[in-house]
């Protein structure tokens, strides 16, 4: 089936995904190198026939690369591209030597570097193969040195064979901090973008069936918290989208303190809601409410848990029967970022689940909060959604 | 060497051709793909287009990205700025098999040989090529003279 989904839609859905391949690309690198690397991408765009010649770099310079073509289900190329200098300086840190000591290109320097390139690669695709749900496997890294636009030639003749764009996927990577210009380039074949076509439509019909669940709570919980709060509450949405676990481990944020709440669906496994407050934005919330602390922080706790309660429970009903909605107990922690999210958000990493995210905006009076929703599905329930009809 | 002695060249990427009349010169950088230079020395023009594939009839975009297409319109857009048919002639460079031999389906001989044959069906003799191999190459091309200089990370520089 071609699917012409469009290319904004492509690019942006798929940010998140980029976003966690390339935190699993460097954190097999920052295990394999020792050295504190960090991976930035730019998620996927489309690199219009003037724009090839430079995607691995400056056309006329030497740049060792690493080609890994792409097979199972998902085909395409990967391509690991540095400049000739920066590679010698990654092979002396690879075999413990002093930087300067490496100036060509023998086969112990070039089995460091494959090494690299399998490391690299192989995270990449596996996290992409998590995400799609698609066999992606890499093949052993071919190894060349040579000039940037004459290794990078036969990969986009491939891509480009129907088309004058190649969809593209860049990320360039930082070394203990200092931006180092290698260059990871993600090339799909157009089948295999045909492929993620398919899957970004039905992730896409997955949040609208989300958006629907979640307003038509936001509705319900404002006139119930109208009436047991004697607030005037209104209840504001975002849309949900497909989030990395990757950008809840960001080490930047990771002395922010927050207030999580906990929601797990039952039975065991089926997912987690989880509902995260700024404790800046409380602390702000608290000033800007009349009645003092006592009497607000209940109100801001009874907010949502009351929508949490809510949600958990018209998700219960969307989902199965099985799926009960009240049981497990609802838990509060507060504390910094890096001791309550990020190890929650580790674990969830390998498992078998979705992260889906957006906003909530609780407003009081003259007061407003916004909590981030993360919903964690497993992927049998994942499999539940986007197929909406009433709710 | 030509690429010393003269000035800045016109950079021509993937896909891309272009003619120009001395003074101006053309570079570009080849992998698997073919860099065809057609001459005509008399009007002191060059053309220089950058293949990457054999044929248009199995994909389809711009006409510069496959050798029959790209061929094609160098020679009209030659005889448009002024060249004599009878006077043409061409240069190849390029058909690499980068990444060594499991990576492609060797794509640069089937390029070569595409090339070859569109140049063979405008009767334009091929006077040099510098092809194959498993290295890409740079390629300067100087219509004044009709040299191809090409040059090989590792290797001397050669004007074929």
């Amino acid at each position: 089936m071609s699917i012409a989904a469009p290319a904004l839609a492509l690019d942006t859905s798929f940010k998140a995904l980029s976003v966690d391949s390339a935190f699993s690309a460097a954190r097999a690198l920052t295990t394999w190198l020792n050295r504190d690397v960090r991976l930035h991408t730019e998620g996927f765009h489309s690199a219009p026939l003037a724009e090839f010649s430079e995607l691995a770099g400056a056309p006329e310079e030497p740049v060792v690369a690493l080609h890994l073509p792409l097979q199972g289900d998902l085909q395409g190329d990967l391509l690991i591209a540095l400049p000739e200098q920066i590679a010698f300086q990654l092979v002396d840190m690879l075999l413990g030597q002093p930087v300067g000591t490496t100036t060509a290109f023998g086969e112990l320097e070039q089995s460091a570097m494959q090494e690299t390139g399998n490391i690299v690669g192989s995270s990449f695709a596996n996290c992409l193969a998590r995400w799609l749900r698609l066999s992606v496997v890499p093949a052993s890294p071919n190894f060349a040195y040579d000039l940037a636009c004459a290794v990078l030639a036969p990969i986009a003749a491939s891509a480009a064979n129907l088309s004058d764009e190649v969809w593209v996927n860049r990320t360039c990577f930082h070394l203990d901090g200092q931006h180092v210009d290698w260059r990871l380039l993600l090339l799909l074949s157009e089948s295999a973008r045909e492929r993620v076509a398919e899957h970004v439509q039905r992730e896409q019909l997955v949040c609208y069936d989300l958006d629907m669940l979640l307003h038509h709570t936001a509705a319900e919980v404002a006139t119930q918290l109208r009436n047991e709060l004697g607030h005037d509450v209104r209840v504001i949405c975002g849309d949900f989208a497909r989030a990395a676990f990757s950008e809840l481990i960001d080490p930047a944020s990771a002395n922010s303190h927050i207030e999580m709440l906990t929601a797990p669906l039952t039975p065991r496994g089926a997912g987690t809601l989880l509902s995260v407050t700024s404790a800046e934005e409380f602390v702000r919330f608290l000033a800007q409410t009349s009645g003092g602390r006592q009497a607000v922080v209940p109100l801001m706790h009874s907010l949502q848990e009351g929508f949490a309660r809510s949600l958990r429970q018209t998700l219960a009903g969307r989902l199965t029967a099985e799926l009960a909605g009240d049981d497990a107990e609802l838990e509060w922690a507060a504390g910094p970022t890096g001791e309550l999210l990020t190890p929650w958000a580790k674990t969830q990493i390998a498992a078998d689940h979705e992260l889906f995210r957006t906003s909530v905006v609780f407003k009081t009076g003259r007061a407003t909060f916004e909590t981030t929703l993360h919903l964690l599905l497993h992927a049998d329930r994942y499999a539940e959604m986007g197929t909406l009809e009433a709710c | 060497m030509l690429s010393t002695a003269v000035g800045p060249a016109q950079f021509i990427g993937i896909g891309e051709l272009r003619v120009v009349r001395e003074p101006e010169r053309l570079r570009t950088v080849l992998g698997s793909c073919i860099g065809v230079a057609i001459f005509d020395r008399k009007a002191m023009l060059a053309g220089l287009s950058h293949v990457i594939l054999p044929s248009s009839k199995e994909g389809s975009g711009a006409r510069g990205k496959f050798a029959d297409t790209a061929v094609d319109d160098l020679i009209l857009q030659m005889m448009e700025a002024g060249a004599d048919r009878a006077r043409l002639c061409g240069k190849m460079v390029g058909g690499a098999r980068m990444f060594g031999a499991e990576s492609q389906s060797d794509l640069g001989s089937r390029n070569i040989e595409a090339v070859r044959d569109r140049l063979r069906h405008h009767r334009i003799a091929i006077l040099a090529e510098d092809l194959g191999g498993m290295k890409g190459r740079k390629m300067f091309v100087d219509p004044a003279t009709a040299a191809v200089e090409v040059q090989i990370i590792g290797e001397a520089p050669r004007v074929i």
